[in-house]
């Protein structure tokens, strides 16, 4: 009897619409446990690197956390991983809502997708029955009407759907896949890749129940982590869900403002989480499968341009990205906008990113109105923002232009608009400034996919760490010091590593971001729901072997150590105003301690031989130098 | 549980499910929803939840752990004396049964 695991993944082609079975093998579980790491797996060992994203034959696959779908708080995530077209690099993401708990009811741990669809098609998932069903009528239309028909038209209101909006049937590099409406996965443009084989969505209703081989011990270590939370992250997420954390991201100067000519917002008082709460939050919260410390508010917009608009799922970064970064203080407008990119499936990241990069070419002229279609450009004009939005997602006009990322305008625009690109190896960064947050900095700089604020993840320089905890990720507690860099370098890698494990685990990083994502909470938990015996020690050589093989398709990809880097701004033009006034980003020094921590060499990028063969990755290692 | 009723607060349930998997897990063996005596109602649209029990929840042999994992604490078994105090408290809701069978 398998534990934990379904035991098998689904290999659908599309171009054939055949079904095969693939069974999941003690040996892929011990050294991926699941989520990511099966993801990094299966792309690197099944789909040929000269594919391009957009090939019929490229993989999109959506792997099941080993313990997605059980009672391990927060055990919501599904990962979703392909080539990205924006990147050109893998980009492996993951989200929470419901619909990685289905697929692993439904029988599965994973869906591997191939193929191109004749027609336009959508997957509808039941209790182990694939069937590939018409979306003709489909096409076209948003997230949410997407969700709402397919329930109604299979009378199904239990089905957790994953779709994709216009930006994604229209092929462009911002475009996510978004599961139960409003949680979103796939930066760098998964949403494309979905819409190159014809894929609407993925509809998935599973019953059967996922068996454990340990139940009481799992009962019991799962029961501990759920009331370690409650006194760790509760009372705030109830209070202010992650928004709270914009006022911090603000006062410490890290609050990228007008596409990151400033640190600090002047309009920070009209977006911040007491407004929000006093004017706009229903009092209700909702919680993605099994969470304990829920983050998913409701909102309500009573009057105004935008009155009637009910919708959920804000965050920090909705008022980040869409208020700060374009130089926003109209929360309407932002609340609105943000339904607004999770209905066509856009990024709220990057298409916010490529937006504020656009006001800023058009305020140094760069760009004028003869290029934006005669919009003008101006820092918070919401209409603007809301037309350049449709025009994304329809891959239209100039807005069409943007949706190709910030790198691939900035080649195009030339005249030194590669200055204000702030993207890393062409994923855009998030508003969370690297000269107000410098590990971010490094995070951004080294992560697997391009700029993700999620890979390293580090929360140590606004007191989210202990001293035990910082002394054992960095052997130092200096690294508390926000504007100093000892440590931080080991630190940014011990926490990828560790980020590595919640993803392939599936549990969400904002429970696992500290003392509840260690390998020796997590090990314990694993072994007692799948009946795997792995040490602490395994468990986190899991991440870091997932890195490493990340970092190997990489170098395969023609990602050089000189990718590694941070936009120039965030290097050279200090912070004008806050407590960092004056400062950069040191990232020299942390990455030059990163590589050293990684046993990875400088000139060339590539991990020792010796760290290859200590995570079993000689064979993959071998194979790229063919 | 058969002693004891369950309550719930019912603007605080985020629709978690940790309590039905809770209750599948030491009954069953299994998480999921159809080996388990709890269930959430949802409303379709807004973000309002409520559990109801099953008719098998009163025969069950358990602790009622679901209430140990409900972190917003909205969820309480309560003995025959508390329940009745509890029963004219306007926080406090008592969790129903559903009357058929669920498939």
């Amino acid at each position: 009897m398998t534990f934990a695991y379904s035991g098998k993944a689904a290999f659908l082609d599309l171009s054939s619409e055949s079904v095969e079975v693939i069974s999941i093998s003690d040996d892929i579980k011990r050294k991926y446990v699941g989520g990511r790491g099966f993801i990094a797996a299966w792309l690197y060992d099944l789909m040929p690197f000269e594919l391009d994203s957009l090939d019929d034959e490229s993989l999109l696959i959506f792997a099941n956390g080993a313990l997605t779908g059980t009672l391990a708080p927060t055990s919501a995530r599904i990962a979703v991983g392909a080539r990205a077209p924006e990147t050109g690099i893998w980009s492996i993401g993951n989200v929470g809502g419901f619909f990685g708990p289905h697929l692993k009811r439904a029988g599965w741990d994973a869906l591997i997708i191939k193929g191109r669809a004749s027609q336009k098609k959508y997957l509808l998932i039941t209790d182990g029955n694939i069937e590939f069903k018409t979306a003709g009528h489909l096409w076209g239309m948003t997230t949410h009407e997407v969700d709402r028909i397919i329930k109604r038209e299979n009378d199904d209101q239990y089905l957790s759907v994953a779709c994709i909006g216009p930006a994604g049937e229209n092929k462009t590099s911002l475009a996510t896949i978004m599961v139960d409406k409003v949680r979103s996965a796939g930066r760098g443009g998964l949403g494309a890749v979905m819409g190159s084989k014809n894929l609407k969505a993925i509809a998935i209703h599973g019953n059967a129940g996922v068996p454990i081989a340990d139940p009481r011990r799992f009962y019991q270590l799962s029961l501990n982590i759920i009331k370690r939370s409650a006194k760790l992250y509760f009372k705030g997420r109830w209070k202010e869900g992650s928004i709270g954390a914009l006022k911090r991201y603000n006062d410490v100067g890290a609050l990228s403002t007008r596409n990151a000519q400033a640190t600090q917002f002047e309009g920070i008082q009209g977006i911040i989480s007491d407004m929000f709460i006093r004017q706009y939050k229903q009092p209700y919260m909702r919680a993605c499968h099994a969470c304990s410390i829920p983050c998913w508010f409701t909102f309500y917009i009573q009057d105004g341009d935008f009155a009637g608009a009910y919708d959920d799922n804000v965050n920090a970064s909705t008022f980040k990205e869409l208020g700060a970064r374009c130089g926003l203080a109209d929360m309407d407008a932002i609340l609105f906008l943000n339904s607004l990119c999770n209905s066509y499936g856009l990024d709220t990241i990057s298409a916010p990113a490529a937006i504020s990069f656009a006001m800023e070419c058009f305020q140094r002229g760069i760009i004028g109105q003869k290029d934006t279609g005669g919009l003008e450009l101006n820092w918070g004009d919401a209409f603007a923002m809301r037309m350049l939005l449709w025009q994304m997602a329809e891959n239209k006009a100039f807005g069409g232009q943007l949706a190709q990322g910030v790198r691939k305008c900035a080649q195009q625009w030339g005249q030194g608009a590669e200055k204000y690109a702030l993207h890393v190896k062409g994923l855009e960064t998030t508003a969370t400034d690297p000269r107000g947050q410098p590990s971010w900095g490094l995070g951004y700089a080294t992560s697997s996919r391009g700029a993700c604020h999620m890979r390293a993840y580090g929360n140590y320089e606004y007191s989210g760490m202990n001293e035990q905890e910082m002394l054992k990720i960095s052997g130092t507690t200096q690294i508390r010091e926000r504007y100093s860099f000892a440590g931080k370098g080991k630190a940014g890698a011990y926490l990828e590593n560790l980020r590595a494990v919640g993803d392939a685990i599936g549990m969400c990083h904002l429970l696992t971001r500290a003392e509840l994502g260690f390998q020796e909470i997590l090990a314990p938990l694993f072994e007692a729901a799948s009946g795997i015996a792995m040490s602490p020690e395994e468990l986190f050589k899991v991440g870091e072997r997932v890195n490493n093989l990340e970092r190997l398709s990489n170098l395969r990809y023609g990602i050089s150590p000189q990718d590694d880097t941070l936009p120039n701004r965030y290097l050279v033009e200090p912070a004008l105003s806050g407590p960092n006034k004056g400062f950069v980003c040191p990232l020299p020094p942390m990455l030059q301690e990163y590589y050293v921590a990684r046993d990875w060499d400088s000139a060339t990028g590539f991990p020792s031989d010796q760290k290859l063969a200590d995570l079993d990755l000689m064979a993959e290692r071998n194979n790229l130098k063919k | 549980m058969k002693n004891n009723n369950l309550f719930y607060q019912s603007r605080v349930c985020t629709g978690c499910q940790l309590c039905v998997m809770a209750c599948s897990l030491i009954l069953k063996g299994a998480c999921g929803e159809n080996d388990s005596q709890i269930r959430i109602l949802a409303h379709p649209v807004f973000a309002s939840f409520q559990p109801v029990i099953l008719a098998g929840c009163m025969s069950a042999e358990c602790n009622a752990e679901c209430t140990e994992v409900c972190n917003p604490r909205v969820l309480l078994a309560a003995h025959q004396e508390l329940s009745i105090r509890l029963m004219r408290d306007k926080k406090w809701q008592p969790v129903m049964m559903m009357t058929g069978e669920i498939k």
